[in-house]
């Protein structure tokens, strides 16, 4: 279930049988007329704003069980939803549960039991003309514990480096241990799609938790939120003095 | 690049580089990452099953496993907002997180037992259901469930309205052992109404886990006994406070049954005519419960602002295992291995019916309330346990393996039916629930082959009969496992809540349906300007997707809502009471005529206070 980058009112819905809802929550309109996908079972499903053509759209990512441990990362745009065929971004085993997306889908996340797979465009960001011409280069290392959850965030990029965004990347696992990544991608040689094994990163580990992390988020706090508008005024100052 | 660094420092700042992240031990976790410091928010109601952190950062919404789901604050880490549905037991979409690795003790995937669950006389949308930390702690215990509270729900709006703990609840402790086992708490067996809903009776029953009991092990007793004997049972009295949202403890009783060791309590009965209740247990002794003035010195008791002190006491005592013939001369009871049992009073109060008795050989004992005799016994009106008994008018349902509509007066059998032969299958979970108004009952019924267990996935019937009519009046298959079955007291339908935490209407006349969607369909929640009521709906409805949603991204949604116009129209709640609380959801006018209704209160109103 994720809510609609394009429309505050709209909120998408996946039923793990294949259906799909566009439901607006603030009427309760589209509950009767779901879109219906031919496929095993949806694991995960996430929202983000592509820039197809000249308009933004709602790009949903599936994540669909294709066999008993595999699953496969597909796109769907309206119209492909209801001609039931989006573009597979990507093919994994290992019994991937988990999909997230952040910066309108410039990253991919998808979580298998115990390895990431970290997908980025590569296709320049403004010419996409359709859904099918979305490619993603995926890169993926392992973890020594099971995977109960993750988050990631993109942290203020420098401009230099543009093609490769810094991704900070932490992830809750099954026995308890939270381990944070930060700049998740600077390990990984550019050029074509990689495989480290584990031991070449080295996360930040953090344990409290007993048991298994069912959340993790990275957060704002709320002090520093009261900091940013100070922050953009200083920006201003600076300006007008130089 | 020394600017660089510092403008990456800074952003981190403004960023914050917190993570915050929850578990299975209710604490919500906020992690430093600068300096390594944690902070803490520890003791949430149940179980984090996720967290979501609003687009500007200002708030979190964390999703519990019990239904529920809170918004916090970043600044303070305070709630601004709690919506809860029904947090009766529930079957999981999801495998839980927590069984990812293998552990000392897994989780149950399994319902035992029925839920215990009883409906507002005085407020027929509120109904009560038995209900613990949260979904996983409330399974613990395989057959036992550790459920210490009840939630007051009002199933047309589809709200929680309280969570109030009947029983020795530990929400502030660690809820797993030493050795990694939870911890088992007291759960809530039986609950009942005095017939003007003033009155909450209840009962609740720990024993120890075999497995805490080991190191007792002395031989002499097996590991079985010395759980019963460590058994407590409570039988608590309540009164009701304003609104029917809070209980106030007056009267607890230890050990009401009590033999050489605590005694279940089979059943609690109110008498629907006066204020009194009567409970059966192992001892054999049905007991009648009255309030008594309390007194001071000779003087009634008051409270501070002057109104009268109650305190219930048994009133009678009805030894029914009496033997006199006895070789040694002397009075004795005869003890009744695996005793079952179960009572309920005639409508107008004058006569008590017991059901008691060992496997297959339970009798019914009819008593006169006045004056505690036995008037007359009914025998082999059981086969197997007593599971039921409830009297409608003259006719006496009786349940067992069999399903027996006796009527007393004319002394016949109306009918009888073997439930094993009719369901095919084992009986646990076996409900009845009567509606004396329209002379008619309602089975629930897991459907199971012998051997299963109710699981994810296993389907209810439930069928009504009348008590003139060996055929059935209505038949139906739910697609869930029903877990309480409750009757109401002013209309002549009953409500069923299932293993999805849905909640169901069922009345004559009208079909079977989920009690909150009308009302979503017009959205009378935004006329009145309770704005935050529509997602709510949706997380309790059943669609199952909604109330298993993962992302749960609605919560920011939901924070949006708080920040529309408010219609400033306000209207008093007894004017909107007395159009919704006209009956229960399913005895209600259409639908139509009450948007009619609340749109002409939305009208009227400016008119009038600008008259003012």
């Amino acid at each position: 279930m994720a809510l609609s980058k394009v429309s505050a009112n709209l909120v998408w819905v996946a039923s793990s049988d294949g259906r799909i809802w566009c439901l607006d929550w603030t009427d309760g309109s589209g509950a009767d007329t779901p879109f219906t996908l031919e496929v095993k079972k949806v694991l995960d499903l996430n929202v983000s704003q592509v820039q197809i053509g000249q308009t933004f759209e709602d790009v949903l990512l599936i994540l669909e069980k294709t066999s008993h441990s595999g699953g496969q990362v597909v796109a769907y745009d309206r119209k492909a939803l209801a001609a039931r065929s989006g573009k597979a971004l990507h093919t994994c085993d290992d019994n991937p549960h988990m999909l997230r997306s952040a910066g309108g889908s410039s990253v991919i996340v998808v979580a298998t039991k115990n390895s990431v797979h970290i997908g980025l465009p590569k296709h320049k960001g403004k010419d996409v003309k359709a859904l099918g011409s979305l490619q993603y280069q995926f890169f993926s290392f392992d973890l020594d514990d099971q995977i109960a959850t993750f988050d990631l965030r993109l942290p203020v990029q420098s401009k230099k480096n543009s093609s490769r965004p810094t991704i900070d990347l932490t992830v809750g696992c099954a026995r308890g241990t939270i381990l944070v990544f930060t700049d998740v991608l600077a390990k990984f040689p550019s050029g074509a799609s990689a495989t480290t094994r584990k031991g070449s990163l080295q996360p930040r580990a953090l344990h409290w938790h007993p048991k298994a992390v069912h959340g993790v988020k990275w957060s704002q706090d709320g002090k520093n939120w009261d900091f940013k508008p100070c922050y953009a005024q200083s920006l201003i100052l600076s300006k007008a003095t130089t | 690049m020394g600017l660089q660094t510092l403008l990456r420092t800074i952003a981190n700042l403004i960023q914050g580089n917190y993570l915050i992240s929850g578990g299975s031990e209710g604490v919500l976790v906020l992690w430093q990452l600068d300096t390594g410091k944690k902070d803490f928010l520890p003791h949430l109601s149940a179980s984090i099953e996720n967290i979501v952190v609003s687009p500007r950062g200002s708030s979190y919404a964390v999703h519990l496993d019990d239904n529920s789901t809170m918004v916090l604050s970043t600044a303070e880490m305070k709630p601004t907002t709690y919506v809860s549905g029904i947090q009766s037991l529930s079957f999981s979409d999801k495998r839980p997180k927590d069984s990812l690795v293998r552990r000392v003790w897994q989780e149950p995937d399994e319902i035992s037992t029925s839920i215990p669950a009883v409906s507002n006389p005085t407020n027929p949308a509120q109904i009560l259901v038995s209900t613990g930390n949260g979904q996983k702690s409330t399974l613990a215990e395989g057959n036992a469930l550790s459920a210490p509270y009840l939630q007051i729900f009002d199933v047309e709006s589809s709200q929680s309205v309280a969570k109030q703990a009947v029983a020795r609840a530990n929400p502030t402790d660690s809820r797993v052992t030493t050795k990694g086992y939870p911890i088992v708490e007291p759960t809530v067996t039986q609950v009942a109404f005095s017939h003007n809903g003033k009155w909450l009776a209840t009962v609740d029953e720990w024993q120890p886990p075999e497995r805490d009991v080991e190191t007792l092990l002395d031989g002499s007793d097996s590991v079985a006994d010395i759980c019963t004997e460590r058994r407590e049972v409570y039988l608590k009295f309540w009164e009701a406070g304003q609104g029917g949202t809070s209980f106030h403890l007056v009267s607890r009783i230890n050990e009401a049954h009590y033999t050489t060791k605590p005694q279940t309590v089979f059943d609690l009965a109110s008498d629907p005519s006066s204020t009194r209740f009567a409970t059966i247990g192992g001892d054999g002794i049905a007991r009648v419960w009255s309030p008594k003035l309390r007194q001071t010195d000779g003087l009634a008791a008051t409270g501070p602002e002057g109104e009268n002190l109650w305190r219930w006491s048994c009133t009678q005592s009805i030894h029914l295992e009496r033997t006199i013939d006895q070789e040694d001369g002397l009075d004795g009871f005869r003890t009744v291995v695996n005793a079952s049992g179960a009572l309920d009073f005639s409508e107008d109060g004058s006569t008590l019916f017991v059901a008691y008795g060992g496997s297959a050989e339970a009798v019914v004992y009819i008593i006169d309330t006045d004056s505690g005799e036995i008037r007359d016994k009914l025998f082999g009106m059981f086969n197997g346990d007593v599971k039921e008994l409830k009297a409608i008018s003259s006719c006496l349902v009786m349940l067992s393996d069999d399903l027996r509509v006796y009527n007393v007066v004319s002394d016949e059998l109306h009918y009888g039916v073997g439930l094993k032969k009719m369901f095919r299958g084992p009986l646990p979970l076996l409900q009845l629930a009567v509606s004396r108004q329209s002379r008619s009952f309602a089975l629930a019924v897991p459907l199971l082959r012998s051997g299963e267990s109710a699981k994810k996935g296993t389907v209810s019937e439930l069928v009504i009969f009348s008590i003139d009519d060996n055929q059935p009046q209505l038949v139906r298959t739910f697609p869930h496992l029903i877990t309480s079955l409750i009757s109401t007291k002013s209309s002549s339908g009953f409500i069923v809540v299932d293993s999805a935490a849905q909640v169901w209407s069922v009345g004559i006349g009208a079909e079977s349906s989920m009690l909150a969607q009308p009302l979503a369909d017009i959205q009378l929640d935004k006329d009145v300007s309770v704005a935050d009521e529509g997602i709510p709906l949706r997380l309790t409805d059943g669609d199952d997707d909604a109330a298993s949603d993962e992302e749960m991204q609605d919560r920011d949604a939901d924070e949006e809502v708080e920040d529309y116009d408010i219609h400033p129209a306000v209207i008093a709640p007894q004017r909107l009471a007395e159009i919704f609380n006209a009956g229960p959801a399913f005895a209600m006018p259409p639908i139509e005529d009450i948007f009619y209704q609340v749109a002409e209160l939305l009208i009227s109103k400016p008119v009038t206070s600008s008259a003012a």
